[in-house]
């Protein structure tokens, strides 16, 4: 028998072995025989015990058992590691996410909001778990050859951008809504400052949008993971926790903006978004399915062709739910109809009755030139704003306080008082001669619609320098031992508060009235209770004070005229002549908004009507202003709510002003009362009708008008003190608590 | 990215209603991944016979073999996650089975040895006896060949097992092992050479 020791014959051996040699090929070789006998021994399965019938099914409960009972991590690691790390790297993934995870984890270290990042990792670590125990995407399909032969077998620079372009693309478009729906949010809060929904509102459609684009995505993204992930383990772990981020944050966002949005607007608002939010869900779900089919023999190529067809779908989602959006957010109703004509009907009559009103009964012709910047430039007059700019530094000082501290505040002022006083005292004899005219309208007659914005724009400062250096004279005068002159100049600044606005009945014309009678009175508590005045005197200043006193239908009218102007201003954007628009930004009017179909610009126009016109009787009454809050006007209808107002704090205004006027009358009746007979009276029923045709009501009161009280009062004979208590007064930021009369500690200074 | 999350609810394509569901084993490993306790049931019944053989022939012990095959579908169970090629299953399953049977050795290893040298003390042919002209009969006492067998180191044992139990190609062993084919030819050869050294009672 041969003795095959050497090498050559051993491998001949092995590889007749491996080629299932007959035994004929062995005979005579010791080695060639054992290594046969081997392998029939091994493969001899005579001698293996025969398997039970049941051993299937008991090898497959114990199994189960053993899983279920094995540490909760392994199971964890088994459910989500195939889908974290998509079967790609083996240990080299798990490494990854480890060091991702270490990474992090040292951050969180350092910081609250790291921590937080960790706490969000390794909460959509849970997530991923629970989702991966319901259904698992592990089985990656098959690539030969691809990720086995290299560990970089196509990194090339096309395919990365193939799925960075587009991931970026619909980010951007994502980013973009947000910003259009944030940006016209925060116009509205500007304007509005109470409706800072809008600005959630923005964000939450933009992750909308970015969620419908990355599904329609999905293919494309599924053949990147595949084909980078398998290759890229690191990469595609950190893929999937920016996934899982993504993810996260979009839950957040849904979350946060529904609460806030739900918070913020009408309950049937917050039903829109919710409806929005189940049609987006459902057309992500069949967006999902229709674009997920990429699951084996990956062809870039293939799932390209994929996703623009589901990417279609995807802007069709997207329109279909701007579209719906656009649809609900129409107000299509006018809901106050008769109030809306009788509103224009009242704004159109007194515009015709401005406009008839000749040129020669016109006091505004008088100083027209003096005030107009259009007028002084083209040579018609000089311009007294500019001499009587300098008042308006006088404005909210004390100047002639005899308190040290204000002194020595007002002491450059006071240097400068005379030159200013002497040029104002120069342009007194034109308004003297002005305010004697039977009236004072600056509608120009020759306009054709009559309320034009220019005409409307009153030149606020120059007003209130006049008021402040009437009110200056008077108290000037007044310290000077002139009571019959500070009273002259009372009476003019309270005719000049009221005349100078006539023909402005805007919201923004009646604040300047009210701003222009606050300074007017001020110095009229003062000047009664220590003025020594007589009675004729007192009673002029009476009637003034009546005739300056702001109407209580003044907010009612006023927004009357808003309404007016507001749908004529609506209206001219729907004819495509946005001239007042053009004035009122004093540049052209933005592209955007040419872009608006009339359905849009109609809906706005009924949307502010609506909310205007719902408000008419708050406004009638004068009760506790109502702060906009929920059920005020559709949060989806953002051009009309620029156009509103902040009525309350006007509301608070003309509540405080009437209140002040009524008592300063309220003074100077008690104090003819007492010169008279010797002392105030007990109560105020005693100066009816003699010194004042009826009691004042408190308009300041919250209540509505029918059931507003009159102020307290109370007497000791030689003093007296009237107060007015309201919530109302902190609105424009005053004391709760007004009082008047000569017991309080202002007067006894 | 995230849709990969949405996909997890919406991807049905496995989803197997029973055994009989599953006609390959790529199936069930695709199945597997997704924990699928019916594939489990699958993978045991068309493996069954094969692993059990294959631990039976290492381990010579029914129950021993048995509790070998628990820990190995245990683990496919569990890291089916980790099998990057769903063809490789069987090899995958058969290499950890024979780890499975190596680790049995190694917690039991003393009784074990003791067990089969007693057991086959008795069918051992005396020393200096010269064996039968033909081959394949004079190697008729199979106790001897497994004994010998058994005395490999596990790297040899397991090479072997593949090769001649499973059945394995050279790649499939490759596959199996992770390491490159010449590797898994050196490794063969020289487990064949040790098995003859043993045999021979040559120090190796």
């Amino acid at each position: 028998m041969t003795e095959p020791h050497d090498q050559d014959t051993f491998e001949r051996f092995s590889e007749l072995l491996d080629q299932e040699a007959e035994t004929s090929d062995f005979e005579g070789i010791e080695e060639g025989a054992l290594l046969l006998g081997l392998r029939s021994v091994l493969r001899d399965k005579s001698e293996t015990p025969e398997l039970p019938n049941d051993f299937t099914t008991t090898m497959t409960e114990a199994v189960l058992k053993r899983h279920k009972e094995s540490p909760w991590t392994t199971r964890f690691l088994m459910n989500t590691s195939p889908f974290l790390l998509g079967g790609a790297g083996r240990g080299r993934s798990l490494l990854s996410a480890l060091g991702l995870g270490g990474l992090l984890a040292l951050t969180g270290l350092l910081s609250f909001d790291a921590l937080a990042i960790v706490g969000s990792v390794l909460l959509v670590g849970f997530v991923s778990w629970l989702l991966a125990r319901r259904r698992q995407d592990s089985g990656l399909p098959s690539m030969p050859g691809l990720a086995e032969t290299s560990p970089f077998p196509e990194p090339r620079f096309h395919q990365l951008c193939f799925y960075l372009v587009p991931t970026l693309a619909i980010l951007l478009s994502g980013t973009a809504a947000a910003l259009m729906f944030q940006g016209l949010g925060t116009i509205s809060y500007t304007f509005r400052g109470d409706e800072a929904g809008l600005v959630q509102l923005g964000v939450f459609f933009g992750v909308c949008v970015v969620l419908l684009l990355s599904l329609g995505w999905k293919p494309t993204l599924q053949a990147y993971r595949l084909r980078f992930g398998r290759s890229f383990p690191a990469v595609f772990t950190l893929n999937m926790f920016f996934g899982g981020w993504f993810f996260l944050a979009t839950l957040a966002t849904l979350g946060v903006t529904g609460r806030m949005s739900v918070d913020a607007m009408r309950q049937h608002s917050a039903l829109w978004l919710m409806s929005l939010v189940g049609v987006l869900g459902v057309l992500s779900f069949l967006t999902t399915r229709l674009s997920c089919s990429v699951q084996a023999n990956v062809s870039l190529g293939q799932a390209l062709k994929r996703s623009t067809a589901s990417l279609a779908i995807s802007f069709l989602s997207i329109g279909f739910v701007l579209n719906m959006f656009y649809q609900m957010h129409l107000t299509k109703e006018l809901l106050y109809p008769k109030e809306y004509k009788q509103a224009i009907d009242e704004v159109e009559s007194w515009l015709a009755d401005q406009m008839a009103i000749p040129d020669s009964k016109n006091g505004w012709m008088e100083v027209k030139r003096f005030m107009i910047r259009d007028d002084i430039d083209a040579g018609l007059g000089d311009g007294i704003e500019l001499r009587l700019g300098a008042l308006k530094d006088f404005a909210d000082t004390d100047l002639f306080s005899k308190d040290p501290t204000t002194m020595e505040k007002n002491e450059e002022l006071l240097k400068r008082w005379p030159q200013a006083k002497a040029q104002f005292l120069e342009e007194l004899p034109r308004i003297r001669e002005a305010l004697k005219k039977p009236h004072f309208a600056s509608i120009p007659t020759e306009a054709t619609d009559g309320y034009d914005f220019a005409t409307l724009v009153p030149n606020f400062i120059l007003f209130r320098s006049i008021s402040q250096g009437l009110a200056l004279l008077a108290e000037e005068a007044f310290l000077s031992g002139e009571p019959e002159q500070a009273v002259d100049y009372l009476v003019l600044g309270l005719e000049w508060s009221y005349r100078a606005n006539e023909s402005n009945k805007i919201l923004i014309g009646l604040m300047i009235r009210i701003a222009q009678l606050s300074i007017a009175s001020n110095p009229i508590e003062k000047v009664v209770l220590r003025g020594n005045l007589n009675d004729s005197q007192l009673e002029s200043l009476d009637a003034a004070l009546a005739a300056a006193q702001v109407p209580r239908m003044a907010l009612h009218t006023a927004m009357n005229h808003e309404i007016y102007l507001v749908d004529k201003w609506i209206r001219q954007f729907e004819d495509r002549e946005p001239r007042v628009v053009k004035d009122v930004f004093l540049e052209d009017v933005p592209a955007f908004y040419e872009l608006l179909p009339h359905s849009y610009l109609e809906s706005e126009r009924k949307a502010y009507l609506n909310f205007e016109l719902s408000r008419a009787s708050t406004w009638k009454s004068l009760g506790a202003p109502e702060v906009f809050g929920e059920d005020e006007i559709n949060p989806f209808n953002l051009t009309s709510q620029i156009f509103v107002p902040n009525t309350a704090r006007a509301q608070g205004q003309v509540m405080t002003i009437r209140s002040r006027v009524d008592a300063l009358r309220l003074v100077i009746a008690l104090e003819r009362f007492k010169r008279k007979q010797g002392a105030y009276p007990a109560s105020l029923q005693e100066i009816v009708p003699n010194y004042l045709q009826e009691l004042p009501r408190d308009t300041a009161s919250g209540l509505p008008w029918p059931r507003k009280p009159g102020f307290e009062y109370t007497s000791h004979g030689q003093t007296f003190q009237l107060t007015s208590r309201s919530q109302v007064y902190e609105l424009v930021g005053e004391s709760s608590r007004q009082i008047y009369g000569n017991r309080g500690q202002h007067i006894d200074e | 990215m995230y849709q990969a999350v949405l996909s997890l609810t919406t991807d049905a394509e496995h989803s197997p209603e029973g055994v009989s569901s599953f006609d390959t084993l790529e199936e069930i490993a695709i199945a597997l991944k997704t924990g699928d306790s019916k594939a489990l049931e699958a993978l045991v019944s068309k493996t069954e016979k094969a692993c059990f053989h294959l631990a039976y022939s290492l381990l010579r012990d029914r129950e021993l073999s048995r509790d070998a095959l628990q820990d190995a579908y245990l683990i496919v169970f569990q890291r089916a996650g980790q099998l990057r090629e769903p063809k490789a299953l069987k090899s995958w399953l058969f290499r950890i089975v024979t780890h499975c049977c190596h680790d049995i050795r190694k917690k039991r290893g003393f009784e074990l040895e003791a067990d089969v040298e007693e057991k086959e003390e008795a069918a051992r042919p005396p020393v200096g006896v010269k064996p039968e002209a033909d081959p394949a009969r004079q190697v008729a006492d199979q106790n001897r060949l497994r004994q010998v067998f058994g005395q490999l180191p596990e790297i040899d044992r397991t090479a072997l097992a593949l090769r001649e139990i499973c059945s394995m190609s050279y790649e499939e062993m490759s596959r199996t092992l992770g390491v490159p084919l010449g590797t898994v030819r050196s490794r063969l050869a020289k487990a064949r050479k040790r098995f003859i050294s043993v045999y021979k009672g040559e120090k190796s």
